[in-house]
C-alpha cells in the first residue's frame, strides 16, 4: 500500500493552509508535528477525502482518492479533531453505528466493537450512554471507532487529546500493534507519543513539510546543540532572553538548573546533553514561541 | 441499509427538541380536538334549550336524520310547497318578504306553533331553499319570494346550478379575488353541468367537521419540521461530519438512511396526528354519511366527489405537503448551520403564509393557497373556482398543491443528498 501526496495545497481565500505538500506515505507510523495554524488538520482532513485539495491530488497505490471514492474510504479509519458524538447513543450503538456506516457486515460488528471496546479499556461501559462519559472516554471511543475497519490507513489528528499518562501507555500499545503493514498519520501535540510511536516525524510549519525522518535521526541534527547550565537568577534570566529554554528546575543548592538549545556552547560551565525531540520542535519553532 | 435507517430513526427521535415538541404540540391538538367537540353548540328551537359537546351533536343528528334521503324534484317541490303552506297559513307572504332575517323568524315564532316553527327552521328548509335565496335571506323570506314569484320548487338543480354559474362568471371579472382564464373558466363550467343530480341528503357531520379541521395538520407538520431540522445541519454542528463523511458509505448510504428515515419519522408522526383528528371526530360524531355528495356540506362546490373522498382528498394532500416540508427541512438543513435559521424558515413558510394569504388576490393568492393553512380549508379544497393553468391544462387546487409539493420534495430531497455528498469538513 502506497500513498502519494503530490503538490498537494489547500487554500482558504487568502490563506494558504497547506502549500504543495509531497510525500510518499508506506506502511509505518508517521507523527505530524506542528504549532497550531501549521496545517496538519487540513492536510488530515484532505488525506481522509472529507476536504477537497484546491489542488494536487492523494493518490492510493497509483490511481486518485477521488477516483477511487467509496473505495478509497473503506481503507480509512479517522479520528478527526474534537469530533462530536451522539449523547444518547450507547457507546456500542455508536460502534454499530459506525460499523455499518463501514460496510462491516452485521454479524461481525459486534464483535469487533465489543474487542476494540475492550483494547481501548471501554467494555464495562459499552451499554453506558455516550453523554455519561469523560472526555477521555470519549477519545478512547473516537479510536476504537477509527480501528472498526481494520483500515489499510490510519488518520488520528491529536488522538492523545484528553488521556491520561496509563491511556496514553495504552494507547501507544494499541498503535503498536495495530500499525504493522498499516499506514498511521497522527498528529499530537504531546512530542514525546510522537518520539515513542513514529517511525518517520514529519515537521510542518505554514503548511509545508520543513523536516521529516525517523525520530533518532532528526534528533540527532541536534546533537551537540543541548546544553545543561547552572546558574544563579540574574545568569539564568540572560540566558532565557539569548537562547531557547526548553526546561528549567531548580538543584538542590537553589540554582537554576537550564536546558538550554544552542548552536554554540552558552557558557563555560556548560555541560552538552542528548537531545530530544521535544528540543527539535522548540528549536524548529522557536520564532512561534 | 436496514441498521443505518434505524440509528439514523433513533437519533431523530432521541433529540431533546424532536421528542419536546412532538408531544407539545400532539397534546396542543388533544386540546383542541377536545375544545372542538366541547363547543359544538346546538339550539333546540322548539323548547329553546341550549345543547352543546356530545348532546349538541346528537341533536343535530336527530333533526337532520329524518330528511335523510334522495332529494329528488318531485320530492322537493312536495316539501318546499309543504313549507309555503304551513309558513303562511297565518300570514301573507307579501308582508315577510321584504323584512330582515331577524324580523321574519321573529314573525315566524310569533304566528305558529313552537314544534312547527321548530321545524320550519330546519337546516333542511335552508338547504332546500338555498338556491333561491338572495342577499343572505333566510328560508322564511326566501319561500315567501318564491310564492311571490312564482317559482316552480321542483327546478332545485337548475336553480342551484345558476347560482353555481353566477359565482363562476364573477370570476371573469378582472377585479375578483383570483380572476379566471377562459380556459379556467370552461374547466369549471363543465365540472359544474357534469355533477349528477338528484343528490342524497343526510347527515355528514362528521366529515364536515374533520374537513373543518384539516388545517390542525399544519402543527403536526412544525412537529415534524423541528423534529428533522438538524438531520444534517446537526451533523455539522456536533462536528460529526468529518467522521461520517470519512466512511465507506458516508456519502451514499448514509444520506440515504438520513432521507428515509426522515420520512419514515414523518410518516409516522403524521399518521398518528392524522388518526387522532379523524379518530376524535369520527368517534364522536359518528361516521354517518360518508357516501353523501359533498353538496350536501358546500351546494355549490363543483366537485362530483363525496364528503368522505373530499376528506381523503385532503388529508392525501396535507401528506403530500407533509413530504414536501421534510424535503424543504432536510435541504435547508444541509444548507445551513444554524437550527434556528432552518426551524425559522419553516415556520414562516408554514404559519405566515396562513396569516397573509386570505388577505391576498391574484398570483399572491394562488400561490399562498399552496401552502398548508390555505390548502388545507374548505374554501379552497372544495368550494371556490380557484385552478392553477398553464395554457389550456387547467389543474384543480387539490391536484396542483399535490403537484407542486410532490415536486418539492423531490427536487429538495435530491438537492439535499447532493449538497450534503459535496459537504467540506472545513
Amino acid at each position: 500500500m502506497e500513498l502519494t501526496l503530490d503538490r498537494l495545497s489547500k487554500q482558504f481565500g487568502e490563506k494558504i493552509a497547506v502549500d504543495r505538500v509531497s510525500a510518499t506515505l508506506t506502511p509505518g507510523v508517521y507523527g505530524l508535528l506542528g504549532a497550531n495554524g501549521a496545517g496538519k488538520t487540513t492536510l488530515m482532513r484532505m488525506l481522509c477525502d472529507v476536504l477537497r485539495p484546491t489542488s494536487g491530488q492523494i493518490a492510493l497505490n497509483g490511481r486518485s482518492v477521488r477516483a477511487l471514492g467509496a473505495e478509497y474510504r473503506s481503507h480509512l479509519g479517522y479520528l478527526p479533531q474534537d469530533f462530536g458524538y451522539y449523547p444518547e447513543f450507547t457507546a456500542l450503538d455508536f460502534m454499530g453505528y459506525m460499523a455499518a456506516l463501514k460496510g462491516i457486515p452485521a454479524s461481525v460488528s459486534r464483535r469487533r466493537s465489543l474487542e476494540l471496546l475492550d483494547a481501548v479499556g471501554l467494555r464495562d461501559m459499552a451499554k453506558r450512554r455516550i453523554k455519561t462519559f469523560s472526555g477521555g472516554m470519549k477519545q478512547r471511543l473516537g479510536i476504537a471507532q477509527a480501528m472498526l475497519n481494520q483500515p489499510g490507513i490510519l488518520v488520528l489528528d491529536e488522538p492523545t487529546a484528553g488521556l491520561d499518562p496509563k491511556e496514553r501507555v495504552r494507547f501507544r500499545n494499541l498503535i503498536a500493534s495495530f500499525a504493522q503493514d498499516k499506514i498511521v498519520v497522527l498528529s499530537t501535540h504531546i512530542v514525546s507519543d510522537v518520539e515513542s510511536i513514529a517511525d518517520e516525524v514529519i515537521v510542518m510549519r505554514a503548511g509545508s513539510f520543513i523536516m521529516r525522518g525517523h525520530p533518532e535521526t532528526i534528533v540527532s541534527a541536534l546533537e551537540g546543540k543541548v546544553w545543561e547550565c547552572v546558574a544563579d537568577a540574574r545568569e539564568a534570566a540572560a540566558l532565557e532572553s539569548r537562547f531557547i529554554v526548553a526546561n528549567a528546575h531548580y538543584t538542590p543548592d537553589g540554582r537554576n538548573a537550564l536546558r538550554v538549545i544552542a548552536d554554540r556552547c552558552p557558557t563555560p560551565s556548560a555541560t552538552p546533553l542528548r537531545p530530544t525531540l521535544e528540543d527539535v520542535y522548540l528549536h524548529v519553532f522557536r520564532d512561534e514561541l | 441499509m436496514r441498521s443505518l435507517i434505524c440509528f439514523e430513526l433513533k437519533k431523530i427521535i432521541t433529540r431533546k427538541s424532536t421528542w419536546v415538541s412532538a408531544v407539545a404540540l400532539y397534546a396542543l391538538l388533544c386540546v383542541l380536538m377536545a375544545a372542538n367537540i366541547l363547543q359544538a353548540v346546538a339550539y333546540d328551537n322548539e323548547t329553546g334549550q341550549r345543547y352543546s359537546g356530545l348532546t349538541a351533536i346528537n341533536y343535530e343528528k336527530s333533526i337532520v336524520k329524518p330528511h335523510a334521503g334522495l332529494l329528488t324534484p318531485q320530492l322537493i317541490s312536495e316539501e318546499i310547497t309543504g313549507y309555503q303552506q304551513e309558513a303562511f297559513a297565518t300570514v301573507s307572504p307579501q308582508e315577510v318578504v321584504d323584512l330582515s332575517s331577524a324580523a321574519a323568524y321573529d314573525l315566524m315564532e310569533e304566528l305558529l306553533p313552537a314544534a312547527e316553527c321548530a321545524r320550519l327552521q330546519s337546516p333542511y328548509y335552508g338547504y332546500l331553499l338555498s338556491p333561491w335565496a338572495q342577499n343572505g335571506s333566510g328560508a322564511f323570506q326566501t319561500a315567501a319570494r318564491m310564492q311571490l314569484d312564482g317559482t316552480d320548487p321542483s327546478t332545485f338543480y337548475e336553480a342551484l346550478q345558476a347560482k353555481t354559474l353566477r359565482q363562476l362568471d364573477a370570476g371573469l371579472d378582472p377585479s375578483s379575488a383570483a380572476p379566471l382564464t377562459n380556459a379556467e373558466y370552461d374547466f369549471w363550467k363543465q365540472k359544474v353541468e357534469a355533477l349528477p343530480t338528484p343528490f342524497e341528503y343526510g347527515y355528514a357531520g362528521g366529515w364536515q367537521d374533520l374537513l373543518n379541521c384539516l388545517s390542525f395538520l399544519v402543527f403536526g407538520m412544525l412537529a415534524i419540521c423541528i423534529g428533522l431540522t438538524p438531520v444534517f445541519c446537526g451533523e455539522y454542528a456536533a462536528r460529526t461530519d468529518a467522521v461520517l463523511l470519512a466512511t465507506r458509505y458516508g456519502r451514499t448510504r448514509l444520506i440515504a438512511a438520513k432521507v428515509a428515515a426522515s420520512l419514515l419519522f414523518a410518516t409516522a408522526y403524521y399518521l398518528l396526528y392524522a388518526a387522532t383528528i379523524a379518530g376524535i371526530i369520527l368517534a364522536c360524531y359518528g361516521t354517518d354519511g360518508a357516501h353523501l355528495p359533498i353538496q350536501v356540506l358546500v351546494s355549490t362546490s363543483p366537485y362530483n366527489i363525496t364528503v368522505s373522498q373530499a376528506v381523503w382528498l385532503g388529508m392525501g394532500v396535507s401528506y403530500v405537503m407533509t413530504l414536501g416540508f421534510t424535503g424543504l427541512t432536510l435541504l435547508l438543513s444541509s444548507r445551513l448551520r444554524s437550527q434556528v435559521a432552518v426551524f425559522a424558515i419553516d415556520a414562516c413558510l408554514l404559519l405566515i403564509t396562513g396569516f397573509v394569504g386570505t388577505s391576498a388576490k391574484g398570483l399572491l393568492l394562488k400561490l399562498f393557497s399552496l401552502f398548508p393553512i390555505n390548502g388545507l380549508s374548505v374554501g379552497v379544497l372544495a368550494k371556490n373556482f380557484l385552478s392553477y393553468s398553464a395554457g389550456p391544462l387547467v389543474l384543480e387546487p387539490a391536484t396542483a398543491i399535490a403537484l407542486t409539493w410532490f415536486v418539492a420534495a423531490a427536487a429538495s430531497i435530491a438537492a439535499a443528498a447532493l449538497i450534503f455528498r459535496r459537504h467540506q469538513v472545513a
